[in-house]
């Protein structure tokens, strides 16, 4: 019935529209700003039709024959529109009130921009003002809690990139969303880009939004656009900040004695006689006064000084013992590591064009001792209006970053892993002050300190240009044809030194020197029609566009062995002598695309969107190179009934809105169409010939190809609800979405009988993903405006789900290999990933407990002391197949909460961020409570496992017998915790200057501030941080990262 | 205002078309640095994909870092497994080899799963080159086709013999078999291993340029083993005759000419397999990479890791010969003195009374006796760890000091090297000729033959006697190079064996140490059927001072199980119906 009237309305109001016009008149006025000052080139239109005027230096205008029941719309940047009924008038004066919202109203969508009020997608957009001032290099990372939806784990060191993932894992494939910098495709990573240089960011969450970029919309999209210029106005910008870091290390290792006391209580476990090079092998341990030689005393002949040599023949690093114990950790430490950031731009314009140009510069000292990252940003922005209907531009930038040092990072092979491993007896320095190490002790280790001062002059250095020419026309009004070609250019050149170690146990034996250099290419063009037109009250916006994208890959690089010199300048290629290898690959990638898009809005108040693209990859074969992706999504602006006109009048707002999509991935590696053979020196080559020193050339299977493969298609739907109540102080948004991947492509393992070459990608997995972003946010004000409060949550939820894997209901994808231990799987049922491993029940206190229990792994590992696996199939046998899932990696929430509060001069600005019921493998706990490789153990070790002398009742342990027993590794419910937290991520005091004072200072903003940053974190997580950065399979395996570290920072912005 | 529109329009039209035109070739992209099947079917292509099968008979192939595996030189399946030799290195590192040595392995061991992995990868090569090969249009050459063949057949059939061994049980694949994920692994594989070894041998050459190549006294070599496998006694003995009198192959004058450098290609080998060192590969992969951890720590100028393979006190045991220099066959062996516990700079003085067969210094380094060209051998310093691994070191597979550039230069494991692993030597040719003719009567003929190998034994000896029972430094010590090391006896069996089973135990026993950590004696255990007795009191008397065979769960050999390594489970998952689990696991 309702629809009926609807229609009938239409019908009517076309009838009025068209042909309703009588009595005109000729209007004239003035319009005013705020301060009542005249307020000239304001657009004054008559709604819904094309005449209208702009007003002159003085703020007047007149319009002729403008009929009594016209709508006079008054327009200018930066302040509210105002609608007027012309009525009885021939006068209409107007004030226009500041816009407070600005930049607010209008987020950037693909290939184009959107009124927010308009939207009917799920999109997050984040504007500058909640970007700068982070403590991190990489503006990604900065959406951290800012973003519903949006998963952001921030690697910690300098320079480091971000995990993002949008709405859960929708693949078991790369789940990198697509960023699009100013309508260029980026690849090559944020944290070359700065974060003053962007103006906004929107994540395009659901299938309507990022349809558009259809296969390779399905991990979401990251749309970022920079900052422009404006028309009236130089603004010049100078800020700065200066910080310190530091770390406090959490673990308590052993110290020389403990250590001591450690061998022996393993030896009594193992059942053996306690036999050690260093602390001898009587009734206790006793410290030796050297090292090397091992276990030597005071007055052995071996300590002769005189004996001490460290050619590389006849090495002799004699080293006395540390007796109170060497702290590695707090060696390794770079405490109060600065970082200094400064940044200079001047945007302006004038009538006919506007400018931005910015310069940036940071500095970040690691803290891990001997890195740094530096990093030089410029951007040029320009834009022209060469006539009435062309307008051109070229928002262009350049940027340079230099990673120097040790940045080894979660993994066994870094100074953090070396410092769990290395004994508490070895000193820093030997007698003569040259590095100790592990030679002589059989210990596994590096000096961590000794290794990141060899590293010291290592390099990674990248340049990285991206930006665009494009020319806009309008063609006739409401037409526009754009043109963006886009380019990104990409450029790594690293340089790595191995040095020789001489006083390691497993030392490199000789200098190395390894070069590599890469460079991408990439031009996108994109051409798009775009034709927007209001008839009456419906309003329509049509988009067709053409993309096509080359991104071409070359890379070479060379190392050599023995050098004359270890000197860091003499050390280049062409100065080694031996080991001669090289290298050289390269690849490409083309897509073309058609696509479309259409929006209708009728009265502001019923929106409809429907998107479609086709894409064409060179990924893949030609019987599946085309796939298209539709969307479509509506919108129902419920308070701009005339039902709720209570609600509108009181400025709150509601919308409902709803859509459906389906989007692509084709992150399936380049060829998977082809099956190849290859040479490669390493793996087919062979010395036929007899030879010791050079193999003959020959070919091995690479790859298996599929020309079947075709895209991987995610399902989305979404439905959301945008609310404003009390005068629209308090607004929320809540989105609830699913996502389903289908035909996911996967490598289905193949047995090792059909060889080594790589499988193919088949289109065979299932996943899906649920969940809900909620953003509150409730601003507002006291005390006559004195006093501005407003608090903001976001809570981002996913529930992630494979339904299968391949057409194997068994079939499962495992994590990587950490020392042969394996954590994480995969598997029709669970999520992408779950922890997988034995379940203990607890441990063994008697003999007699032991043996009524089931045999464990044969039956031999039934002692006490050891863990009680649970039988979880139920055959009375604790083996490999009682393995089951045991934990998930995925938060079942997070949240980023936000309170700042304004009073006069001062503002202070909290941000807490929280991940609740993540499970993660503390990988680190097997070195240093296990001690895998003969490591340093914590101080757990000894004092807390079942046997420990010190402990009262062995029911107590909290570790099982350390005895080096592997199957007490073996992944269980023992190493994985709750990784649940709660992180005060920044606390922000700022000042800003009074105005008065400013215009005395001839500046328009100064403000100072000083933050702290991760100053508390509320967490049950025993390693050194629960924020670990691992990605896909092995998602939460926490293998000795860098940690976060706490920050304090002093700043300052000045405005000219 | 016509301009304004004509313009755009234009452009926009141009635009349109230009990227439709365009657009199937734009968006063909081959893979670079790779080649098809087809454009390998040729006589050159034939020949690199053969090259390629041959890199894979280093049992290294599956990636640029090698896979901690085992490679042919079997030391951890033949030598770790066997009571020859201990895993060595710290009881944390390569725990896989742990379950190994203690015989409590799972079908989740890496070792297994990588020996397998390695050896049907090379099988899956060598199929590929006569696939290939098949595709040639026009068909190439048949006199090609068949050299090719002939030693594609001796690269799968050895492969598939390593396998044999290993794990009994195996599917085997051939160039024939459409889908080899559905080969069930519980047919008889000897037929075909002969099948394919006789083809080789009647196709390949009696010598070969490259020395990498199998001629075809190699292939039927492997045949004849293929037969002592199988106690085809009758079989092989015209194939070890027909070597012995017409390949021109012989006994090098020196037994330790098997193993230095300076003899890489020698007259003794029956085959080898290739190794280079610093040729352009990643962490030279192609040098005998499963060499890795072989060596002695500290040693000086080696930088070697990480003490791997560590001789039993079993085998040094064995060594000791009676007052008429023969092997002790009967009663219990003596224990030989050793310097367990001690520190370099404790007093140790050696035994050089007890007489020892010359092998035992060339195969087992000892402290305080002179270690290749390193010096003196320095006890518990030159020991990962001693209390783990035994007091002493391997020298098989380790070069000398000055041979440096045999060594590769990169990376971590520098003891990686470019020494030649030769599976079959003219000894064993001689040795197993003894045993058929011990196992079919002719006691006179196997005599002789074990005295061959006794008599050449006797012709080398470890000079160099130590008169310094502190080991400082190198420089310090006071050695007598004109004198032996220790007292050195081996004698000829002066008559011939008395019956078949003094002579069984006189051949097995001079295979023991004339092959001693060569990696063969786990599978002659297994094939005399003795693997049991042997292992078990092994373990009973090694356990007395190696800790890992004993402590609270000792190793324990068990019959009709243990004589063959557990199938990798992964492998069973996913060829479901084709593969079964062996016995017992």
């Amino acid at each position: 019935m309702q629809k009926r009237i609807k229609v009938i309305l239409l019908i009517v109001f076309f009838i009025i529209s068209t042909f309703g016009v009588y009595a005109q008149v000729t209007l004239t006025g003035k319009v005013l700003d705020g301060n009542n000052q005249p307020l000239p080139g304001t657009t004054v239109i008559v709604k819904g039709t094309t005449s209208g005027t702009i007003t002159d230096t003085n703020g007047n205008y007149s319009i002729p024959n403008v009929s009594r029941t016209s709508v006079l719309q008054f327009s200018f940047i930066g302040m509210k529109l105002q609608e007027i009924v012309v009525g009885d008038q021939k006068t209409i004066n107007v004030t226009l009130e500041q816009e407070t919202v600005g930049i607010d109203d209008v987020i950037v969508v693909g290939y184009g921009t959107k009124v927010k009020k308009s939207v009917t997608s799920s999109i997050s957009s984040v504007t500058s003002k909640d970007l700068v001032e982070g403590v991190t290099a990489n503006p990604i990372a900065r959406l951290q809690g800012k973003a519903s939806g949006v998963t952001i784990v921030n690697s910690h060191i300098p320079g480091g990139e971000a995990d993002v993932t949008i709405r859960g894992m929708g693949s078991i494939n790369n789940n990198n969303p697509l960023y699009i910098i100013d309508g260029v495709p980026s690849n090559n990573g944020m944290s070359s880009i700065n974060a003053e240089e962007i103006e906004s960011i929107s994540v395009l969450k659901d299938a309507t939004s990022a349809a558009i970029y259809g296969a390779r919309g399905a991990n979401g999209v990251i749309l970022i656009t920079t900052k422009r210029g404006s028309h009236d106005k130089t603004k010049v910008s100078f800020s700065a900040r200066y910080g310190v870091k530091s770390f406090n290390n959490p673990f308590n290792m052993l110290n020389t004695q403990q250590y001591g006391e450690m061998l022996w209580l393993t030896a009594k476990n193992q059942g053996v006689e306690p036999n050690s090079d260093l602390y001898g092998s009587g009734t206790t341990p006793v410290i030796p006064d050297y090292i090397v030689p091992a276990g030597a005393m005071e007055g052995d002949p071996g300590t002769n000084p005189d004996l001490y040599n460290y050619s590389t023949d006849e090495f002799y690093n004699i080293t006395k013992a540390n007796k109170t114990g060497t702290d590695w950790y707090s060696a390794i430490i770079n405490n109060l590591a600065a970082t200094t950031e400064t940044n200079l731009s001047i945007a302006g314009g004038g009538e006919k064009g506007t400018y931005a140009v910015n310069f940036g510069y940071l500095n970040e000292e690691g803290v891990v001792k001997y890195t740094s990252y530096d990093r030089y940003t410029m951007r040029a922005n320009s834009d022209t209006r060469l006539n009435r209907w062309l307008k051109i531009g070229e928002p262009s930038s350049l940027s340079y970053a230099k990673y120097k040092g040790d940045f080894s990072d979660n993994q066994e092979w870094s100074a953090i892993g070396y410092a769990n491993r290395m004994w508490a007896i070895i000193p820093i320095y030997d007698i003569k002050g040259n590095w100790a190490g592990t030679k002589g002790t059989g210990a596994n280790s590096i000096n961590p300190l000794a290794e990141l001062y060899r590293h010291k002059n290592n390099f990674s250095q990248n340049i990285n240009s991206l930006g665009n020419a494009y020319a806009e026309a309008q063609i006739i009004k409401g037409l526009n044809f754009k043109s963006l070609f886009g380019f990104e250019l990409g450029t790594a050149n690293t340089r790595m030194l191995d040095l020789r170690d001489p006083e390691s146990q497993q030392e490199r034996s000789t200098d190395r020197l390894d070069q590599g250099s890469q460079q991408s290419v990439q031009w996108n063009w994109a051409n798009t029609l775009n034709y927007s037109k209001t008839f009456g009250s419906h309003t329509i916006n049509i988009l067709a566009g053409t993309e096509a994208i080359e991104n071409t890959w070359r890379g070479f690089g060379a190392s050599r062995s023995t050098f004359y010199s270890n000197d860091n300048n003499y050390m280049e290629l062409s100065s080694g002598e031996l080991d001669i290898n090289n290298w050289g690959s390269s690849n490409a990638v083309t897509t073309v695309s058609y696509f479309g898009r259409l929006n209708y809005d009728y009265l502001s108040k019923y929106l409809l969107e429907v998107t479609v693209r086709k894409d064409g990859s060179s990924k893949f074969g030609q019987n599946y190179r085309w796939g298209t992706f539709p969307a479509v999504s509506a919108g129902w602006v419920v308070s701009e009934e005339a039902f709720l006109s209570g609600m509108k009048d009181k400025g709150n707002t509601l919308k409902l809105r709803g859509g459906y999509g389906i989007m692509g991935n084709d992150q399936i590696g380049n060829y998977n169409g082809y099956s190849t053979f290859a040479a490669d020196v390493s793996r087919s080559y062979y010395a036929i010939d007899g030879s010791y020193n050079s193999s003959q050339s020959g070919f091995y299977a690479n790859t298996i190809g599929n020309p079947n493969a075709k895209w991987e298609s995610t399902a989305t739907g979404d439905i959301g609800i945008d609310i404003g109540v009390l005068k629209n102080t308090l607004t929320a948004t809540l989105d609830v979405w699913n996502r389903h991947t289908t035909d996911m492509l996967f490598a289905k393992a193949i047995p090792f009988v059909v060889g080594n070459a790589n499988p193919p990608a088949v289109n065979i997995g299932d996943m899906k993903n649920t969940g809900f972003d909620l953003n509150i946010n409730y601003a507002n004000k006291a005390m006559n405006g004195d006093f501005k409060y407003s608090l903001g949550l976001v809570v981002s939820h996913y529930k992630n789900k494979v339904e299968s894997i391949s057409d194997s209901p068994t079939e499962f994808i495992e994590g990587a290999a950490f020392r042969d231990m394996v954590y994480t799987r995969a598997t029709a049922g669970t999520a992408y990933p779950e922890f997988y491993g034995l379940i203990v029940d607890g441990i063994f206190n008697t003999q007699a407990e032991a043996d009524a229990y089931f045999p464990e792994y044969g039956g031999g590992y039934n002692l006490p002391g050891h863990f009680k696996y649970r039988d979880v199939n139920g055959d009375q046998v604790i083996d490999d197949d009682d393995r089951t899932f045991i934990g998930s990696p995925h938060p079942k929430f997070t949240a980023g909460f936000n309170v700042d509060l304004t009073y006069k001069a001062f503002s202070l600005n909290a941000f807490l961020y929280a991940s609740k019921g993540n499970k993660i493998a503390n990988y680190t706990k097997r070195w240093i409570d296990y001690g895998i490789l003969g490591s340093n153990l914590s101080t757990d070790a000894l004092y807390n496992s079942w046997g420990s002398p010190y402990l009262g009742n062995n029911a107590d342990a909290a570790l099982p017998m350390i005895d080096n027993d592997e199957i007490s590794q073996f992944p269980s419910t023992a190493f994985i915790e709750d990784g649940s937290y709660l992180r005060l991520k920044t606390l922000q005091l700022t000042y800003t200057l009074p105005k008065r004072i400013c215009e005395k200072l001839a500046v328009s903003t100064l403000k100072f501030y000083v933050q702290g940053s991760n100053l508390f974190t509320i967490t049950n997580y025993t390693g050194w941080d629960p924020e670990v950065v691992s990605r896909g399979i092995d998602k939460g395996v926490d293998t000795a990262q860098w940690p976060t570290t706490k920050q304090f920072t002093f700043g300052l912005n000045l405005d000219f | 205002m016509k301009n304004k529109i004509i313009f755009p329009f234009i452009t926009l039209t141009l635009l349109f078309t230009l990227t439709w035109s365009c657009k199937e070739s734009f968006l063909e992209q081959v893979p670079t640095g790779t080649v098809s099947n087809v454009v390998l079917a040729t006589e050159k292509g034939v020949n690199s994909l053969l090259i390629g099968a041959y890199a894979s008979l280093d049992e290294t192939t599956v990636s640029p870092w090698g896979v901690q595996a085992d490679g042919p030189d079997n030391w951890v399946f033949g030598g770790v497994c066997s009571d020859d030799a201990y895993k060595g290195m710290n009881p944390t590192n390569e725990t896989a080899i742990n379950s190994l040595e203690n015989f409590t392995a799972t079908s989740q061991n890496s070792y297994c799963l990588n020996k397998w992995n390695v050896c049907y990868d090379g099988i899956s090569r060598a199929n590929d080159v006569l696939k290939v090969m098949a595709l040639s249009n026009p068909p190439l050459d048949a006199k090609f086709t068949s050299s090719i063949r002939a030693q594609v057949l001796f690269i799968r059939a050895f492969l598939h013999f390593e396998l044999k061994k290993v794990f009994n049980n195996i599917p085997y694949i051939t160039d024939e078999v459409v889908d080899p994920t559905v080969v069930k692994n519980n047919v008889d594989t000897w037929p075909m291993i002969e099948a394919d070894l006789k083809y080789a041998m009647e196709n390949l050459p009696a010598t070969q340029t490259d020395v990498g190549r199998p001629t075809k006294w190699a292939a039927q070599a492997f045949l004849a083993k293929a037969y002592l496998f199988q106690k085809k006694w009758n079989e092989a003995k015209p194939l070890l005759d027909d070597i012995i009198a017409n390949s021109g192959k012989s006994l090098m004058p020196k037994y330790w000419d098997n193993f230095d450098i300076e003899h890489r290609h020698n007259d003794e080998a029956i085959f080898e397999i290739q190794a280079s060192v610093n040729d352009g590969a990643a962490n030279s992969a192609n040098a005998n990479y499963s060499n890795w951890g072989i060596n002695p720590k500290n040693v000086d100028g080696t930088k070697s890791c990480c003490g791997a393979y560590q001789p039993s006190q079993n085998l040094v045991n064995a060594f000791q010969v009676d007052v008429n220099g023969l092997p002790i066959l009967t009663g219990s062996v003596p224990q030989f003195k050793n310097d367990m516990g001690l520190s370099f700079s404790d007093a140790f003085v050696q035994d050089t009374v007890t007489p020892v067969d010359p092998r035992l210094d060339l195969i087992v380094g000892r402290r305080g006796l002179p270690y290749l060209d390193y010096g003196v051998m320095r006890g518990s310093s030159w020991v990962t760890n001693q209390a783990y691994g035994g007091p002493y070191v391997g020298k098989k597979g380790m070069i000398q000091k000055s041979e440096s550039e045999y060594r590769t230069t990169t990376g971590w494991a520098s003891s990686i090297n470019a020494h030649i692993y030769k599976p079959i030597r003219f000894a064993h040719i001689l040795l197993w000729r003894a045993e058929v003719a011990a196992e079919t009567g002719d006691l006179a003929t196997a005599t002789t033959l074990v005295n061959m190998i006794r008599t050449r034994a006797d012709q080398q000896k470890l000079m160099g006697r130590c008169r310094t029972f502190i080991l400082l430094d190198q420089e310090g010590l006071n050695v007598d190079y004109d004198v032996p090391a220790a007292n050195y006896v081996v004698k000829t069996y002066s008559s011939n064996f008395a019956d078949i089973d003094f002579a069984r135990k006189a051949i097995r026993t001079e295979m023991r140490l004339e092959f001693a950590m060569e990696g063969q004696r786990f599978f002659d255990l297994v094939r005399w059927g003795i693997a049991e007795p042997v292992m078990n009191a092994y373990f009973a008397h090694d356990r007395e001072f190696r800790y890992a065979l004993g402590g609270a769960t000792p190793a324990i050999f068990i019959a009709s199980k243990h004589e063959y390594f557990p199938i990798p489970q992964t492998q069973i998952d996913l060829q479901k119906g084709a593969l079964e689990q062996n016995q017992g696991y």
